[in-house]
């Protein structure tokens, strides 16, 4: 417990909102100070989220740079108001790797491990009590393990419809109307 | 096909963000999100609820040449890549040229002490030097670093009459150059100190020391000439 609890800190340290919206605005400003304490502070997490889409190391890191190099040129357009600067982020970061994926692909083999869903999706903790991070979880839980999972493989990996057919051994039109489904059923959830 | 049924664009937002919108149908809404400000706020929603699932994630390090690529795309070469296309473009010309250029070379790189830090003189930890033209700061540790976990050693000038202005992070090992903005280059122009404040991971988050200032020490005045 003490191990997650200490992740679950750190997680929240680089989620600090108004720490992030700050580096960000003086990034905006040509601040390159800023700019090394945001890298320092995200830079992680996004290859986390990038290695988990890309698979390759190098590759990850390649499209960390694009995503970086885009941040600094576009932290005047972060707008504030929107809120949720780590939220931006990792769109940047994810949308990259989509555009990447696109076209050369190697054929993809999941293991088994990657087609579970991982332990706190199934158990949100005490600590996620009434925060958004709870309620995101405890929506995912109202959907139907196979509908979950397709969301899961999609967001995570960065699987398309196609894939996660293959990946599941479901028909493509099934997988489709899963995902379309299970996605009004979250949004249904977390804004009833 | 019509965008304005707002169940259309909900779920056009929703795959978009999921990742399952693809091809020309994604590029389409890309480019429908630049000009509506419906599809952006679907899209800021989405992105907000299922970042969360991004965020719970174990943090990976990169290698550090992920850094160093991000500096040399947005700021320019680094001094060492630069000194060596320098010296390629000199023997291209003729040497003359590369002589006065290796003279120019050895003048910019010429580096003089700016001061030395650590928590009294027996015990120093960083060396910081400076080349004649205030461009940049070389960082050479020379002793044993350590901030504890979850802690940073991060650099200020402090201006005189002014407030402290930050030269980025400690490094904890080996030598780092840095280059100086503009502002930095002013702070440390009117500054007769530096200080070293405990900082988190990455520098203070505000742009002022927000930890204990665990060293203050003169600046080393510049020779003349």
């Amino acid at each position: 417990m003490s191990q997650a609890e200490g992740s679950g800190h750190a997680t929240a340290d680089a989620a600090d909102s108004a720490v992030l919206e700050a580096l960000l605005g003086r990034c905006a400003n040509q601040d390159r100070s800023a700019f090394e304490a945001l890298y320092a502070r995200v830079a992680p997490m996004l290859l986390a989220v990038l290695l988990q889409m890309l698979k390759k190391r190098d590759l990850a890191e390649d499209v960390l740079q694009d995503v970086f190099v885009k941040v600094w040129q576009q932290a005047a357009q972060f707008d504030a108001i929107r809120g949720r600067p780590l939220a931006w982020l990792i769109a940047i970061a994810r949308y990259r790797a989509i555009d990447v994926q696109r076209g050369a692909r190697p054929t993809l083999v999941l293991d088994e491990s990657q087609l579970e869903l991982e332990p706190q999706f199934q158990v949100p903790g005490p600590a996620d009590g009434g925060s958004v991070r709870g309620a995101l979880l405890r929506c995912l839980e109202l959907i139907a393990p196979p509908q979950r999972r397709c969301l899961v493989l999609a967001y995570e990996q960065g699987l398309t419809h196609g894939e996660i057919a293959r990946a599941l051994g479901e028909p493509l039109g099934t997988i489709k109307s899963w995902v379309r489904r299970s996605l009004q059923s979250l949004r249904r959830c977390l804004e009833p | 096909m019509t965008y304005e049924r707002p169940e259309l664009l909900e779920r056009l937002a929703a795959e978009y963000v999921l990742g399952t919108l693809r091809g020309g149908a994604r590029r389409r809404f890309e480019r429908l999100c630049g000009v509506s400000a419906a599809a952006r706020v679907r899209v800021h929603r989405w992105e907000d609820d299922l970042g969360i699932l991004s965020a719970r994630l174990a943090p990976v390090q990169p290698a550090a040449r992920v850094w160093a690529g991000i500096g040399r795309r947005l700021f320019g070469a680094q001094p060492a890549r630069r000194s060596a296309r320098l010296a390629l473009a000199a023997a291209v010309v003729g040497l003359a040229l590369l002589v006065g250029l290796f003279v120019r070379e050895q003048q910019r790189t010429h580096l003089e002490t700016l001061a030395v830090l650590g928590p009294d003189a027996a015990h120093a930890q960083w060396r910081i030097e400076r080349p004649h033209e205030l461009t940049s700061l070389t960082i050479r540790t020379v002793g044993p670093v350590a901030p504890g976990a979850g802690k940073a050693y991060e650099l200020w000038a402090l201006p005189t009459g002014g407030r402290p202005v930050s030269l980025g992070v400690l490094p904890v090992g080996g030598t780092l150059e840095r280059a100086l903005s503009g502002a930095q280059r002013t702070a440390l122009a009117t500054s007769d100190k530096l200080a070293v404040s405990l900082e988190p991971p990455g520098g203070s988050p505000t742009g002022a020391p927000t930890g204990p200032i665990v060293i203050v020490v003169d600046v080393i005045a510049a020779r003349a000439g």
